[in-house]
């Protein structure tokens, strides 16, 4: 690793759609992915990141770089991943949520997930199914049955379907 | 959910085009199901047992989900999902009944939780019958522990060890003890705890145990040095008769609250015990004080107009400040009398971050000679809920004069006093020339004033 020299390192992260990245190593290693790749020595040249574009790598980068700026304050850097998601659409999220996954990045990963598991909470069967692109498969008889196995939770709930 | 319309719907959309982004969408259903199970982790139970009707890939997906939350569901709903569950491990089970399940219903789901590894177990039932079963007492996978309002914590003694080995977290909101020795022999029983929150509240404690009561939360607040893990301590205290501390020497944060509302006993022992309690944190790097009216009171009752007897009964009320030093504070929330302030002002000579925020009515007394913190540390000062009174001028004005490396004051006031405050504190003499003062007027975020 190039940290022994003392001089910060700086990647290139390459997206598949071929967006040139600069990132330095210590942000950039919260991705055990990455950092995998820094151990091994492959990340002399540029790292080709295969499943993440460049408008959503962007992003990750954003965030790489805004967390590990603050320091070991758990309060604190939950109210940066608080701010940092608070203006992403669903297909925003959905494509953090993939990329988080692709990389390794737990942090990422759950605070994506919990803002899904928010926005997903007060929404319609159809706009789920929607937007994770689910068929629905059921029979409408099979439905019916799910539906009345589990009435409880479709008792008294209010959906708001807007975006 | 609801699944009216729902083809209708579908066609709908497609027709008019898709707005958002297909790619992602179609790969979003080709997550592994381990990766759907954490998204529905963070939902409720309710919602992610609703999932089951989305498609048949969903219909058991929710079963393998290791987060069980409860807000207000039924008994017979909170059994059909344990009976259903299917993981062999729960990470967290958190319950809040406010529809009266059965309470010994509610100790079977525990010994359920605790039988599937349970590491973090968050219960709020505000019934105080509740049988904690033992097994709670010894779970070795417990890492967090709230319990709200329920329940009696059990006594440690004859019927065995109560032990935790990987607690970290634990929260003591209401609750009743079995024996006065209870919370200690629960924490001694705790090797890796971290962060403790106690809140006592006798007032809201039946009537036909008031005394004993309040003697078991005295003594439940006995913390002393056997903790050597202990860095973060939360404490919520009311109406206490005393409250004693031995030495927390790698306590790093803490946050006490104390309400004070004894009308009888001697209110300057009680002041003496709250002054000496806090003097054992000395260690803290990072505090919040929340003490109304501690020690003002019965000083401002006795000794009201006699400058030089109120000096002698604080140098009373402090004696056992006088050889400690609160050499690591950086970072102060204070919500006291003016006393508090001046003593840490004087005792915290690395102090960089103060916030203040409104006490009872006070004499600012100045310190002798400026504080270490003034001349070289404090960097940042917040007034919160200034309300224009003559000591907090007094305080403002000695800071700005003798903060000489100050960088900002931040001074946070209700609206309609914004006239007087601006002309009066804009005038003040600064010590630091980088000084700068930022108006803040209540409820309106970022209409600040720089001066």
């Amino acid at each position: 690793m190039a940290a022994e020299t003392g001089t910060p390192t700086t990647l290139t992260l390459k997206s598949n759609d071929d967006e040139l990245f600069s990132v330095a190593e210590s942000a950039a290693i919260l991705s055990v992915t990455i950092r995998n790749m820094v151990e091994d020595g492959c990340a002399g040249g540029v790292i080709p990141l295969d499943n993440v574009d460049g408008k959503t790598l962007a992003s990750v980068i954003t965030y790489m770089n805004g967390i590990s700026a603050i320091p070991a304050d758990e309060e604190k850097k939950k109210s940066y991943r608080d701010k940092f998601l608070s203006d992403k659409d669903f297909e925003t999220l959905a494509d953090m949520v993939l990329a988080a996954n692709y990389l390794n990045m737990s942090c990422l990963m759950d605070a994506v997930s919990a803002k899904i598991a928010q926005v997903m909470e007060k929404k319609s069967v159809g706009w789920v199914r929607r937007k994770f692109g689910i068929e629905n498969d059921y029979t409408p008889e099979e439905e019916a049955a799910v539906k009345e196995e589990h009435k409880w939770t479709f008792e008294g709930v209010e959906t708001d379907d807007d975006n | 959910m609801e699944t009216t319309e729902e083809h209708s719907r579908r066609r709908h959309k497609r027709s008019n085009g898709e707005h958002y982004n297909a790619v992602s969408v179609d790969r979003l259903s080709d997550l592994p199901d381990s990766l759907l199970c954490h998204i529905l982790s963070f939902l409720p139970t309710r919602f992610s047992v609703r999932t089951s009707i989305l498609g048949q890939r969903w219909r058991h997906l929710w079963s393998y989900v290791t987060n069980l939350v409860f807000r207000n569901n039924s008994q017979d709903a909170i059994n059909k999902v344990l009976y259903l569950h299917k993981h062999r491990n729960i990470n967290t089970f958190s319950l809040t009944d406010g529809v009266g399940c059965n309470v010994n219903q509610i100790g079977t789901w525990i010994t359920y939780a605790v039988a599937r590894n349970v590491q973090n177990l968050d219960l709020y039932c505000c019934r105080y019958k509740i049988a904690l079963p033992r097994c709670l007492f010894t779970c070795e996978t417990l890492v967090d522990l709230k319990l709200d309002s329920c329940g009696v914590i059990p006594n440690g003694g004859a019927a065995g060890a109560l032990f935790l080995p990987r607690l970290k977290k634990l929260h003591l909101i209401r609750l009743r003890y079995e024996a006065e020795e209870s919370l200690p022999h629960l924490l001694s029983g705790c090797p890796m705890l971290e962060e403790l929150t106690v809140c006592l509240f006798v007032s809201s404690y039946p009537r036909k145990i008031s005394s004993p009561t309040i003697k078991r939360l005295a003594i439940s607040l006995h913390l002393d040095d056997r903790h050597p893990a202990l860095v973060y301590l939360k404490l919520f205290a009311f109406s206490i008769p005393y409250i004693k501390c031995g030495a927390l020497t790698d306590l790093t944060e803490a946050d006490i609250y104390i309400w004070d509302y004894i009308k009888n006993g001697d209110r300057f022992l009680y002041s003496r015990s709250v002054v000496e309690f806090i003097g054992g944190l000395h260690n803290v790097k990072c505090l919040r004080l929340e003490l109304s009216h501690c020690t003002e009171v019965c000083i401002r009752s006795l000794f009201s107009s006699l400058y030089i007897a109120l000096v002698m009964m604080v140098d009373l009320l402090y004696s056992a400040w006088r050889s400690i030093s609160f050499r690591n504070l950086t970072e102060l929330k204070l919500s006291s009398d003016c006393l508090f302030l001046l003593k840490f002002l004087e005792k915290a000579d690395n102090l960089e971050i103060l916030t203040l925020s409104q006490g009872g009515d006070a004499k600012w007394i100045q310190p002798k000679q400026v504080p270490t913190c003034l001349l070289s540390r404090l960097r940042a000062i917040k007034l919160v809920g200034v309300r224009g009174k003559e000591y907090e001028f007094a305080i403002m004005r000695y800071l700005l004069l003798n903060a000489r490396v100050l960088e900002r004051m931040e001074i946070i006031y209700p609206r309609e006093k914004i006239e007087i405050m601006l002309k009066e504190i804009s005038r003040f003499e600064r010590g630091s020339k980088a000084c700068k003062v930022a108006f803040i007027s209540k409820g309106v975020r970022g209409s600040a004033k720089l001066s």
